[in-house]
């Protein structure tokens, strides 16, 4: 499904160039759940952000799907990433002025979807992590736990094929953690959604099929 | 979708209250200003466009050869007849004589006497030209008869109540008897011609000879529709040469002009009867200055928006990594703009009822509460909203929607620094504007002053001015000045053609040896002349008190542009003959020193007062000098003389010093406006500096944390974050003062005697700019300084 092949990118300091990620080649099967480690700095979130089509890379080929990454315009990259791709991020990002219930639903307004349709996605939604008794809360009247639970519901919500995390648990104690954890394990097993983590954590890098170190910009093999 | 986004800006107009009420605030002021400018604007184009024949109706305007910087709205009483008769294109031409060549006429109706400023002595073919609309009366041709009269509906009521005015006579100055044959709708409020009553010119005093020489009627004509303008204009032009045998005597040009023109672009037409005049310089510079304080509170917009854009990035990252296109985030933003300017466009529309009534009772303007709700209003609010939508929101809307998600969801985010350095610019936009605006105010109401403070060489307080075009014969008044002259709060009475600010007869002073001759004006006036104005003389004496019957000398009292010319001392003009157009025998007996007869926008010319048996002018007004002390007692008195000794005329009465205020009328409006303007402006400008000082502190509480841990001190802070500012007002200090000097300088250049700019007045008033900025800012800068250190550290 995603297949990264001698994969670059680099920024330029000073007439210095410094790799963000070096001859990256990294292959993910639909129904992986893969995740990734290494220390501050080396590329993880990089990493994460090529493959979710944030970021542009330099160098090398990103096939996704088969289809190659690197010639698509923009408009077929986002509407790509809007149709394939979840995220969770480590600060939430849920939108302050949204309720639970509105920031879920958030995505689906960009899919074009009518209004019924996305009521019963979104109540669905709220049943399936409890929070249908929070609905009309905003983001700062919860928890950071229940923040993340939010976040992941809003990454689903439009049933992306891969749900990209990143330090989904950082900002969150252990029992929360897992917790999560949990819940990307029963999509991934139940839901065959495919999912790759940027963790910090050996724990919860315990819960991928893989692990993919990265070290000053390289794949550690 | 469009509902989510107003959502969304709803919520965050609520969650930013300070920034959102700013906004609101100087956006609705803006508005609010804006609708009476719109509607006034409106009003002046408007002019003149409710007559049916309005594509064809042409003034036919003079350029005297001697002056032909110069253009007279008047022309002879020949030019009309004459155009009929020769010019197979003219339909119909009339002429417009306003009574007594402009002076009010003493209308005597039954018992009473009435003052009528609106009188007009006109051809029946005037009808023709313009639509009357005739409620009573025979409409058709109601000036059938010679001694015939038409009124319009207030007139009608106001001199015969509500009965019926048809048949009913008017006595006009002691004169002619007309009576009344039809009743007209009053003419609208954007109607340059303005008659209460309309007399057929054949009953004036005036219509007895036709001649081409004195030009003092106004004439309209209409061309026939498809007649090509231009060969009319050659024939008109044509007509001075077929009548005026002797070519010396040919003294001036005709052409026409249309009436769309007459409105708008008649300021400097002279010698015209119509009263409503605009100035579509005025008109212009009204709606820049409406335009500029929509966009000073765009700007406000604008700067509020983009610095309160970084946090708003996050939340547009979001939205992109959650699949919003570029399309959907300009549009979420433009709502955004939207729903501001809407509530703004409603709170400035509720807001324009207040603004709509400042506005008339600054500019003497009438505009009607009515028109608020007209569809034109509507239109223009419009508009705005959707202008200002896209003036303010574009900023903010492209330049986020532009950056990447990734870029915008980092801590801070930074469009490459060209956000900060744009609301730098717009503040010193913004604030040169205010400075230009104190630094005009400061020096329209130096000017002003000084006007109303020159010594305009005579001494125009306590002078009591009566109209008396309307008696017959001075004789008639022997009795009533003798009883004033005994009262002993008056000092002096004296009779004259027209007082100071009134126009004279324009004659020439004529020098032997000289290829030119000078324009002089010259006055009718008696002995008393001199103490009645307080008039300086330097040499000889007054005019004589009494002249002989058989007297056949004009004596003439000089101002001293007249010796000047001659080449004279005063001592050595006494005595002396002076060719000035007024017979063999006329001598100099005194002369005064200069003096401003007219506004001090012109310049002194030559100016003579003369008495003589058979003067070519009559007396119009009565000039008596009384002792203010008991004023209203005086005037009772006075009023009950004349009342007692000249029971036909109507007792019209007014004071020197007041008329001579009015020639400054319109510069006072101007004034008035520009001032409040000033404010306002100022006000909207402050409003921003406001909001962005607060967003500065905002954005710098953790370097005001990390310095305060260090040791600074609450005012090395707040000094800190005010200079920030400051050093933008001093920019604009920079740009404006030179703005404001040069377009100051122009403005004054419209008075003959103004005051020089000092620097020492603009650089205070630049001062108090800074001091007005200073104080805006300082309230946050003071607040900021004054937080604890470890809240503010902790925001991060």
């Amino acid at each position: 499904m995603i297949e990264l092949a001698n994969l670059s990118k680099w920024v330029k300091a000073g007439g210095n160039q410094t790799f963000l990620l070096k001859d990256i080649n990294l292959k993910i099967d639909k129904g992986d759940f893969v995740s990734i480690m290494g220390p501050s700095g080396s590329g993880k979130s990089t990493l994460l952000n090529v493959i979710g089509m944030l970021d542009d890379y330099d160098e090398g080929q990103y096939l996704f799907d088969g289809e190659d990454v690197g010639g698509l315009k923009e408009k077929a990259k986002q509407s790509l990433h809007k149709d394939h791709i979840g995220f969770v991020f480590q600060a939430y990002h849920l939108i302050d002025e949204l309720t639970v219930y509105e920031n879920i639903e958030t995505p689906l307004l960009y899919q074009n979807m009518k209004s019924a349709e996305r009521k019963a996605i979104v109540a669905d939604m709220l049943d399936r992590f409890q929070m249908v008794g929070k609905k009309d809360l905003f983001p700062a009247q919860l928890s950071g736990g229940q923040q993340q639970l939010v976040g992941i519901a809003r990454a689903l919500v439009a049933n992306p094929d891969i749900i990209l995390a990143d330090e989904p648990t950082g900002n969150l104690n252990s029992k929360q953690g897992e917790e999560i954890m949990d819940i990307f394990t029963r999509l991934n097993k139940e839901d065959g959604v495919t999912i790759i983590q940027v963790t910090h954590s050996e724990k919860n890098a315990a819960y991928g099929h893989r692990i993919i170190n990265l070290l000053d910009a390289r794949i550690e093999n | 979708m469009i509902t989510y986004y107003l959502k969304i800006a709803w919520r965050n107009f609520k969650s930013s209250k300070l920034f959102s009420l700013l906004n609101l605030l100087g956006l609705s002021v803006a508005i609010a200003v804006c609708i009476p400018l719109f509607l006034f604007i409106g009003k002046e184009r408007s002019f003149d466009s409710g007559y049916a024949n309005k594509d064809h109706i042409y003034r036919v305007n003079l350029i005297p050869h001697q002056k032909s910087d110069e253009t007279w709205g008047s022309v002879p009483n020949a030019v009309a007849p004459a155009m009929m008769q020769d010019i197979p294109e003219i339909s119909y031409a009339a002429r417009m004589l306003k009574n007594g060549f402009g002076t009010p006429a003493s209308l005597r109706v039954g018992q009473e006497n009435f003052k009528e400023d609106l009188l007009y002595w006109s051809d029946p073919e005037l009808f023709k030209i313009f639509d009357f609309q005739f409620t009573a009366g025979e409409g058709k041709n109601p000036l059938q008869e010679d001694n015939a009269a038409v009124i319009n509906e207030s007139e009608s009521r106001r001199l015969f109540g509500e009965a019926s005015p048809l048949g009913k006579t008017i006595m006009v100055d002691n004169g002619p008897t007309l009576v009344v044959r039809g009743v007209y709708k009053d003419l609208p409020d954007n109607s340059s011609i303005d008659p209460a009553m309309i007399a057929n010119f054949k009953s004036s005093r005036m219509s007895r000879s036709i001649y081409w020489s004195n030009a003092s009627y106004e004439t309209f004509c209409l061309v026939k529709p498809g007649s090509d303008i231009k060969i009319v204009n050659q024939k008109v032009q044509a007509l001075t040469a077929k009548y005026i045998k002797d070519p010396s005597d040919r003294w001036f040009s005709l052409s026409l002009q249309p009436l769309s023109e007459i409105h708008l672009h008649s300021a400097q037409v002279m010698d015209t009867y119509i009263s409503r005049i605009g100035d579509i310089k005025t008109v212009r510079q009204i709606g820049l200055l409406g335009l500029l304080i929509i966009l000073i509170a765009c700007i406000n917009y604008m700067n509020l928006a983009t610095a309160k854009s970084e946090k708003r990035a996050r939340e547009v990252g979001i939205n992109k990594t959650l699949g919003a296109t570029r399309k959907q985030m300009v549009l979420r933003f433009y709502a955004d703009t939207a729903l501001l300017a809407f509530l703004s466009v409603v709170t400035g529309f509720l807001l324009s009822f207040g603004s709509l009534f400042l506005f008339n009772s600054i500019s003497g303007s009438h505009l009607a509460m009515t028109d608020l709700f007209g569809l034109p209003t509507l239109l223009f609010l419009m508009v705005i909203w959707v202008l200002v939508t896209l003036l303010a929101g574009s900023y903010p809307a492209l330049l986020l929607s532009g950056s990447s998600a990734l870029q915008l969801m980092q801590k801070r985010f930074h469009a490459g620094g060209l956000d900060r350095v744009l609301r730098k610019a717009l503040v010193v936009v913004q604030f040169s504007c205010s400075i230009v605006l104190i630094i005009a105010i400061v020096i329209i109401y130096q000017q002003m002053r000084f006007v109303g403070n020159k010594n305009l060489g005579f001494k125009p307080d306590g002078v009591l001015m009566i109209n008396i075009s309307g008696v017959a014969k001075a004789q008639n008044l022997v009795g009533f000045t003798n009883e004033i002259s005994q009262m002993p709060n008056v000092r002096n009475v004296a009779f004259l053609q027209s007082p100071p600010g009134f126009g004279a007869s324009q004659r020439a002073l004529h020098k032997a040896d000289a290829k030119s001759d000078l324009t002089l004006y010259t006055c009718h006036a008696d002995a008393e002349v001199v103490p009645a104005l307080g008039l300086h003389l330097l040499a000889g004496q007054s005019l004589p008190k009494q002249l002989a019957k058989t007297d056949s000398a004009v004596y003439v009292l000089a101002n001293k542009k007249v010796v000047d010319f001659m080449g004279w001392t005063p001592e050595q003009a006494i005595g002396r003959k002076v060719d000035v157009d007024l017979g063999e025998n006329a001598y100099i007996v005194g002369v005064v020193d200069n003096f401003n007869y007219l506004s001090l926008k012109s310049p002194i010319e030559p100016y003579i007062y003369y008495a003589a048996n058979d003067a070519p002018e009559s007396f119009n007004a009565l000039m008596v000098k009384i002792n203010t002390d008991q004023l209203a007692g005086t005037m009772d008195k006075i009023q009950s003389a004349f009342g007692k000794d000249v029971p036909s005329v109507a007792f019209d009465y007014s004071f020197l010093d007041s008329h001579l205020a009015t020639l400054y009328n319109a510069d006072r409006v101007m004034q008035r406006t520009v001032l409040l303007f000033s404010c306002l402006a100022i006000f909207v400008s402050c409003l921003g500096l406001f909001g962005l000082s607060a967003f500065m502190a905002e954005q710098k509480t953790k370097e005001i944390g990390i310095r305060k841990v260090l040791g600074a001190s609450n005012f090395s802070i707040s000094r800190m974050l005010s200079l920030h500012f400051l050093r933008l007002v001093v920019l604009s200090i920079i740009i404006g003062i030179p703005i404001a000097v040069y377009l100051m300088r122009e403005w004054l250049s419209n008075f003959e005697y103004r005051i020089h700019i000092s620097w020492l007045v603009v650089a205070l008033a630049a001062l108090s700019g800074l001091l007005i900025a200073l104080i805006t800012v300082s309230y946050q800068s003071v607040k900021a300084s004054r937080a604890n250190p470890v809240n503010s550290i902790k925001t991060e």
